[in-house]
């Protein structure tokens, strides 16, 4: 055969030179393609192909129980079988039949999917809890169908039937993808556990354990092959709070079907004895989980069921403020001996007329007489002897306007008010009234019922603050070694001026007071009540509605020479502090009859001391 | 110059060709190998054996192509070419469906043909036989009609299967004529513009899922259960391997199903986790040698029906693991094109074998005093 004419073999050898030169470019390529795959980038594609053969399933961890003081529980992990997805090796279309044989909606099973899908760290995400069994049957029938559905023994948080101190113990429920970002939760799954308030919140940490987990070798189907690696989980630890379960159950009692708040304290030490706030919530829904309807049920509710009002309602603190007041006419040589005022049940002040709550007047009181029958007339005229900043300043020291820093979350910090305050807040100097209206616990002053009873407490103990807390301190340094204890606040008050309130105080229970109510037999206790306005009185008479009813007060503490326990008794909108009175009296009852059979079940224990009445 | 050679010089075992021979094998062993480490265990074990079978097969018609004179098989060529065309249009009238195409034309004893495949096997000698015979001088028009002919009648029959792959893939077999062609500039430019104003019509012939493996190519991991599936498999498959690889039958992508046809199309991918870079890169030398090889073969030719065979085989070998290996390092979409030798698949390899004896025969034939 012939070359053809023009086509010289010379010319040929140049395209095929071309040729050569094109393929060995493309060789190089894509040697160069895979050294890119394999050899620069092979760990990133090992870490995938590992991620594709092990399905990591969680173990989950059991939370640790919440115990009283005596140990029985307050709040307790139970074992439920939860069905897992694994979100890898499902698909989208597989999602309608998975929900329709849980009982799920679709859109919020794909909507949580994806979320799960963006969020998570891990492929595996808790479809639901708690299974049904006609869940079970669906998923024991349909195994082979669904292959990315693992069940699990999933740990489940339960409160007792008949919840006590809902709002100390709080809830846990499911990390929001808003805490999901925040540093303390970063290492949280989407899904995950948490704490959601109370004591389940603050200490979290301690009481969560930590997930272990189980790592199968599965196929392109999902089919678990072998198990490769088993990470048992680690059991939270459990917490015994200082809450004593009788006291406790006493103050829910009283407040039952009422707006109101019971905190008692060990004044000695800071420990809390009972946290009482009503209306309650039901904590076990917060596991189940709410509908919308019910979600906005409580939510909306006007009544608060959430706050917890011991430590987030603010309050005006009304006459259980005299005795700090008192210390601060004692201290400035105001109201010693001799200082005594007469009261006509009102007094002319600035061009306005500032009325006791007597309106016939209480006479010629002095200092002792007047902390007993709660003379507003004595303590306008003291304040506005004393001025603002003094009375600011002693309400500062007594703890006010300061958060407790008691070991639960969202406390509020109540309000002090001072001339800078007032300038800063509404841009209008401080008017001298505002003085007179201060000295009975009213107008911008509010505390919270915790804040009452700390700073009686603290009173009491002769100047001695303690931090209130609901966790021992030996607990505590179990949880953090690092943690020491905090010291007390000291500020030492005269003993005369000490034993001058004191008097003042028991006369309120014992020497015909306003707090006669809460007298227990055989039990010195002390007190003060208070009546705080929420509006005008004039306002209230004329709109006659409940919210704008006088709150209630009572503060009081026993035995009165050493105080072992300070009780703070709230009723919104309670009209009158011998409720209160009587809400306290039950709770320091309650305390000294179990202190009593303690100490004669006890015979070698500590000597009981003499409760005489004092003089 | 030239003297005839005379029949009993180039059937002589020293007139073989081992070194083209030796890198045939030494692929076709890799190949088979690969077949079984991505199969044993599974419900594709059978593959290990069938594909032996049809190496055999293959062995044989590498015999016979390089035995027979190849100026006979280029003279009958036309009748290959009627013969396969009419096998494409068996396969579209009455083959069944398998994944929404028609590729396989039953035959006796179980097995079934790819006619696609040996089309390509005519193509080569088709094609060398018109070029031959109009380009004494430039390339006539009317040899370039008989040309585009040859080539797009059976790769509009392909594409109607449809198997865009096995189409494009008849393409470079033309592209190669009218390079070693003389022909004018004019003549050139014309075929290019026709060629770029049909191109949204053949995207517009496209299936659906032609387009989403383009379009699944351009972003794998946008829909990793759907369209890029496959790629992104493969590319974990490859990459895991890194240098020295997982070990034979030691892959988790391939053995635990990961990578999908771990020994079809994607045979690479999982020789590439077991073997790692280097057996890459040797499998990839090795290819390299036996294209240079083919080259140097059509380079030496004693004629230019025995250059345009060459030249032909050596770019559709090129065509077909550029293609492939490009797929899998993840560089071009994903078109359903075998690696030559080493993927399972009958057809292919009985093709290719018989493509690679025909360039045997070639090399036999080029000793020329």
């Amino acid at each position: 055969m012939n070359w053809p004419q023009k086509l010289r073999r010379r010319s040929l050898s140049v395209r095929i030179t071309q040729f050569r030169f094109v393929s060995t470019v493309l060789f190089a390529l894509l040697l160069v393609a895979f050294w890119e795959i394999q050899v620069v980038n092979s760990d990133f594609y090992r870490k995938q192909a590992r991620e594709n053969r092990i399905s990591t399933i969680p173990i989950p961890a059991a939370r640790g129980n919440i115990m009283a003081r005596d140990g029985r529980v307050l709040a307790q992990s139970r074992i439920a079988l939860s069905a897992m997805i694994d979100i890898s090796h499902t698909s989208p279309e597989r999602l309608p039949r998975i929900a329709h044989g849980l009982g799920l909606d679709p859109g919020i099973l794909e909507m949580r999917l994806n979320e799960a899908s963006q969020y998570s760290r891990s492929n595996h995400f808790v479809l639901k809890e708690n299974l049904s069994p006609a869940d079970l049957a669906f998923l024991h029938a349909r195994r082979s169908e669904f292959r990315e559905i693992d069940l699990i023994r999933g740990m489940r948080r339960q409160y007792p039937e008949t919840a006590v101190s809902v709002h100390t113990i709080g809830y846990v429920g499911e990390v929001s993808k808003h805490e999901l970002n925040q540093r303390e939760y970063l290492l949280h799954d989407y899904g995950a556990e948490i704490g959601k308030s109370g004591v389940e919140r603050q200490y979290d940490r301690w009481l969560a354990g930590e997930n272990g987990s189980l790592e199968h070798l599965v196929d392109s189907l999902g089919r678990q092959l072998v198990t490769v690696r088993r990470v048992e989980s680690i059991p939270g630890n459990d917490l015994t709070l200082t809450i004593d379960l009788d006291l406790q159950s006493v103050a829910e009692l009283g407040l039952e079907g009422r707006k109101g708040a019971v905190v008692a304290l060990d004044p000695r030490n800071g420990e809390i004895l009972a946290l009482a706030s009503a209306p309650a919530f039901a904590p076990n829904k917060f596991v189940e989980g709410f509908s919308t309807d019910e979600w906005f049920a409580l939510d909306g509710d006007p009544r608060k069921p959430m706050l917890n009002r011991v430590i987030q309602g603010t309050y005006a603190m009304g006459s259980v403020f005299k005795p700090i007041h008192g210390l601060a006419g004692l201290e400035s040589r105001h109201a010693g001996a001799g200082s005594s005022v007469h009261c006509a049940g009102g007094m002319q002040f600035g061009g306005r007329y500032f009325g006791c709550h007597k309106r016939d007047g209480h006479g010629l009181v002095d200092l002792r007489r007047a902390i007993a029958v709660s003379c507003d007339v004595y303590f306008y005229r003291l304040g506005h002897q004393l001025g603002v900043e003094t009375l600011a300043g002693y309400a500062r020291m007594a703890g006010l306007g300061a958060r407790t820093r008691v070991d639960l979350p969202d406390e509020a910090s109540g309000l002090v008010p001072s001339i800078r305050w007032k300038i800063r807040n509404t841009l209008r100097p401080w008017h001298p009234g505002e003085t007179i209206v201060l000295a009975i616990g009213q107008g911008a002053m509010s505390v919270t019922p915790l804040q009452a009873a700390h700073a009686i407490g603290g009173l009491a103990m002769g100047g001695v603050w303690h931090r209130p807390h609901l966790v021992t301190h030996k607990q505590l340094s179990l949880i953090d070694p690092a943690a020491r204890p905090v010291p007390p606040r000291v500020r030492p008050i005269d003993p005369e001026h000490f034993e001058a309130l004191r008097q003042a105080m028991f006369d309120v229970v014992n020497g015909g007071g306003t707090g006669g109510q809460a007298r227990v037999r055989g039990l010195e206790v002390c007190g003060k009540t208070g009546t705080s306005q929420r509006v005008s009185n004039s306002l209230r008479l004329a709109a006659q509605r409940e919210e704008f009813e006088d709150d209630a007060w009572f503060v009081g503490f026993a035995p009165c020479r050493s105080p072992q326990i300070v009780v703070a008794g709230l009723l919104e909108n309670g009209r009158k502090s011998s409720y209160a009175a009587a809400l306290v009296r039950d709770v320091i009852q309650v305390w000294h009859v179990n202190r009593s059979r303690r100490h004669t079940s006890e015979p070698d224990g500590a000597p009981t001391r003499s409760e005489g009445i004092a003089g | 110059m030239r003297v005839r050679a005379g029949q009993g010089r180039y059937g002589r075992l020293k007139d073989m060709d081992w070194i083209m021979c030796g890198l045939v094998l030494a692929i076709s062993v890799a190949g088979l190998v690969q077949v079984y480490s991505a199969t044993v265990n599974t419900r594709f074990q059978h593959a290990f054996a069938s594909h032996a079978w049809w190496l055999l097969l293959g062995g044989v018609m590498f015999w016979i192509a390089s035995r027979l004179d190849y100026h006979i098989s280029v003279s009958v060529s036309p009748l290959l070419w009627i013969a396969g065309v009419l096998g494409l249009i068996a396969v579209l009238l009455f083959a069944e469906p398998v994944n929404g195409a028609r590729r396989w034309l039953p035959v006796p004893f179980g097995f079934s043909l790819q006619p696609s495949e040996f089309l390509k096997v005519v193509l080569v000698l088709v094609v060398t036989k018109y070029w031959t015979e109009h380009s004494t001088k430039a390339l006539s028009p009317r040899g370039l009609a008989i040309l585009a002919t040859a080539v797009l009648v059976p790769f509009v029959l392909v594409v109607l299967q449809p198997d865009l792959g096995t189409a494009l893939s008849m393409l470079p077999v033309l592209g190669m004529a009218l390079f070693l062609s003389t022909i004018r500039r004019k003549l050139l430019i014309a075929v290019c513009v026709v060629g770029v104003l049909l191109s949204p019509v053949g995207w517009s012939m496209l299936k659906p899922y032609q387009k989403d493996r383009i379009t699944g190519f351009m972003d794998p991991d946008k829909s990793p259960l759907d369209a890029g599936y496959q790629i992104l498999q493969s590319k974990i498959a490859v990459g895991s391997g890194g240098i020295w690889g997982q070990g034979f039958v030691q892959g988790s992508q391939t053995q635990l199903r990961f990578l999908p046809t771990p020994h079809t199309d994607f045979i690479l991918a999982a020789f590439a986790e077991e073997r790692g870079f280097v057996g890459v890169a040797v499998v990839l030398a090795l290819y390299y040698a036996l294209l240079m090889r083919i080259v140097q073969t059509g380079n030496l030719a004693t004629d230019a029906a025995g250059m345009l065979i060459s030249m032909t085989v050596a770019v559709l070998l090129l065509f077909h693991v550029v293609v492939n290996v490009g797929m899998v390092a993840h560089k071009l979409p994903v078109t359903g094109l075998p690696l030559p030798l080493m993927s399972y698949g009958g057809s292919n390899l009985v093709a290719f074998l018989a493509m690679l004896g025909l360039v045997h025969n070639v090399r036999q034939r080029r000793i020329v005093n």
